[in-house]
């Protein structure tokens, strides 16, 4: 047992060569995907440089002190052709800077850094709860082998899988916010309270993320328990099982401790893979509850033709994709030798 | 032998094996509701144009957000929308527009993800690594984040452009599942012996590889006809597309950002009645989806094929 635990973490060079070679794949996946998305988001129609200078022109600005300020003001060089605020944009980067929001007045970094949380903060609940009440209810439901049971497990998954995020979103802000006052309507936190650690704040918070967290959680929730249902169902088959079964091992301890745990592995990936996946998909629930999140930010800024914050916001939800990627594909890899050696 | 049979016998095979297909797909409970469900929806796409269209001339303040009602004609038996014209025609003028913007959508996807999935899986080396770099790149970026900037570039976009919106860069998840069930068939004896054989890779690819990638392409082909639904309503949603009340998420973002129509009773209903009817059809695609996987297992073919022979000579 102990053997098997050292041979887990103790990282020889073969491992470190790995890692290392998966390290430099994600990052080219990041360089092109960031690449990708930068060349589509500059071709969305639309000038803020006009439009500001314009603005400045109908103000009474002289031609040449207008362009100057318009320029400024638009975070880039008009005469700078795709390419050349392509490059730019890259240097900026890998000086730590993002760029220029034109909608907030402010520089792309801070926008997104206060706008993150919000988003992780609903990802990480909902997927969280999800993934362990699913994957509970899941061995529970393969243990019993109902009839009623898998009806009512499929049809729960059909739903939820059907209906769509915004109308789910819609329909409880309808019932439970409009109808029934449990919950507020919108935002991230009520007027009255003032951010910081305080238990007013945190429990506004609660309150106010509440239906944002249970959209996405009931959205999630059934396709992990049928998932696991699945999983577990096809390892009662094998014959490690059977020769537990033979042994006399308990129905409970067969349950969670023989199937479980087997189980975990490849849900326990898929899992890594879904943080990151969700981060993208909080564009609606974001919109329709105000929370001012990075889906949120997404659409005000592309909306605006805020450029240099989409690429942002891209920026973020591309790398926090990669990130569960990369986390799912080594905690495989350390635990699934046979993986390692490819 | 096949050489040797007339047209009109081969028409005969035809309608046979799509009687088995039906009969397998609707074999189970699951299978019958969602294949009716989407029969209906492709019919009533298909014979839109016979109802009146639910343009400007059909707006009018008296009917906006009428309760269901048979009272100005007919047409308000399901009420009237947030401009006044009469929910029914918009839902089946939508159905049209959504099985327009799906089923172009599908194509793509499913065209795109089997050719690149099918090229990176058989043909294997360099090929194989550069086009599973693109797949893993396009996996990176959401799917809905890019339908936004894309529906952005293309303004003013109707059905087809909205539907290569939606198809033209969302095929990365298939083409890697085909390309890794084409990798695990390409070692497989009967290809290895069709090789041997020295026939063509054109003919191993569809004789031997393309019968283990159906479930593949039929499911998948569901799925992007529901993406369509979901992503044009979505993007119309967000006010994103052109305004026009056949696509229902024009409606629903009439309904929550112009009119706060949810506050009140009344104004609810016609946006109950949306959620209620899409989230019906999408559920019956995703029915039929799930039932296909029965048409491609051969034992459940022959099987039904059997049954169907056992019936027609008891007659």
């Amino acid at each position: 047992m102990l053997k098997s635990f050292e041979t887990l973490y103790i990282m020889d060079t073969q491992n470190l060569i790995w890692i290392a070679k998966k390290v430099i794949y994600l990052f080219l996946e990041l360089f092109f995907a960031i690449t990708l998305s930068f060349f589509l988001i500059l071709a969305m129609p639309g000038n803020p440089y006009i439009i500001i200078l314009q603005g400045l022109l109908r103000s009474g600005m002289p031609e040449l002190q207008a362009e100057a300020e318009a320029a400024a003001l638009a975070g880039y060089n008009p005469s700078e052709g795709v390419l050349g605020r392509y490059f730019t944009w890259i240097v900026n980067f890998f000086h730590g800077n993002l760029g220029y929001s034109v909608v907030y007045a402010s520089r792309v970094s801070p926008v997104v850094a206060a706008a993150a949380p919000w988003t992780i903060i609903i990802v990480l609940v909902s997927l969280t709860l999800a993934f362990v009440t699913g994957f509970f209810l899941g061995l529970v439901a393969a243990s019993t082998s109902s009839k009623a049971l898998d009806a009512v497990i499929s049809g729960l998954m059909s739903f939820f899988q059907s209906i769509p995020n915004y109308m789910l979103a819609l329909l409880l802000l309808i019932v439970l916010a409009v109808d029934l006052h449990w919950f507020p309507l919108s935002g991230a936190y009520g007027l009255g309270v003032s951010p910081g650690l305080n238990f007013a704040y945190i429990s506004s918070v609660a309150w106010h993320l509440a239906l944002p967290i249970l959209t996405f959680y009931l959205m999630l929730f059934p396709g992990w328990m049928f998932g696991t249902r699945a999983i577990a169902t096809s390892l009662m088959k094998e014959d490690f099982i059977m020769v537990a079964k033979a042994r006399g091992v308990s129905g409970n301890r067969m349950t969670f401790s023989y199937v479980g745990r087997n189980a975990l592995l490849p849900q326990f990936t898929s899992l890594m893979y879904s943080y990151g996946l969700l981060f993208g998909s909080s564009i609606f629930i974001e919109t329709i509850f105000d929370v001012p999140g990075l889906g949120y930010l997404l659409t005000t800024a592309a909306g605006a033709r805020d450029y240099e914050l989409t690429i942002g916001a891209f920026l973020i939800i591309i790398v926090a994709v990669i990130i569960g990627n990369f986390v799912a594909d080594v905690g495989y890899g350390l635990i699934d030798p046979r993986v390692r050696g490819k | 032998m096949s050489k040797q049979r007339s047209l009109s016998e081969r028409f005969k095979d035809l309608l046979t094996s799509l009687y088995v297909s039906v009969k397998l797909i609707t074999s189970t409970t699951q299978g019958k509701i969602g294949f009716t469900i989407f029969m209906t929806v492709v019919i009533i796409a298909l014979i839109a144009p016979i109802f009146p269209y639910p343009g400007p001339s059909w707006q009018n303040t008296l009917y906006e957000g009428e309760l269901p009602s048979t009272k100005p004609n007919m047409w308000y038996i399901l009420g009237g929308d947030y401009l006044g014209s009469p929910m029914l025609l918009d839902i089946i003028w939508g159905l049209q527009y959504f099985m327009i913007v799906g089923l172009i959508a599908a194509i793509l996807t499913v065209g795109i993800g089997v050719l690149l999935g099918l090229l990176a899986g058989y043909l294997g080396g360099w090929v194989d690594m550069a086009l599973n770099f693109v797949f893993n790149i396009l996996l990176t970026i959401p799917s809905f984040a890019l339908w936004l900037i894309l529906a952005i570039i293309f303004r003013n976009a109707g059905p087809v452009t909205l539907g290569f919106i939606l198809g033209i860069l969302s095929w990365a998840g298939l083409a890697r599942a085909i390309r890794s069930v084409a990798i695990a068939n390409k070692a497989k004896d009967f290809v290895e012996a069709s090789r041997a054989l020295g026939l063509s890779s054109w003919s191993i690819i569809s004789n031997d590889i393309m019968p283990a990638i159906m479930p593949y392409v039929f499911m998948n082909f569901m799925l992007a006809l529901n993406g369509g639904i979901y992503g044009s309503m979505g993007l119309a949603f967000l006010g994103i597309l052109p305004y026009t009340t056949i696509n229902w998420g024009v409606l629903v973002n009439v309904a929550i950002f112009q009119q706060a129509s949810v506050y009140t009773w009344k104004g609810t209903v016609p946006l109950l009645i949306i959620m209620v009817i899409s989230t019906i059809i999408l559920m019956g695609f995703i029915f039929t989806a799930n039932a296909s996987d029965r048409l491609f297992d051969p034992q459940k073919r022959k099987e039904a094929e059997n049954m169907i022979a056992a019936s027609r000579s008891r007659k």
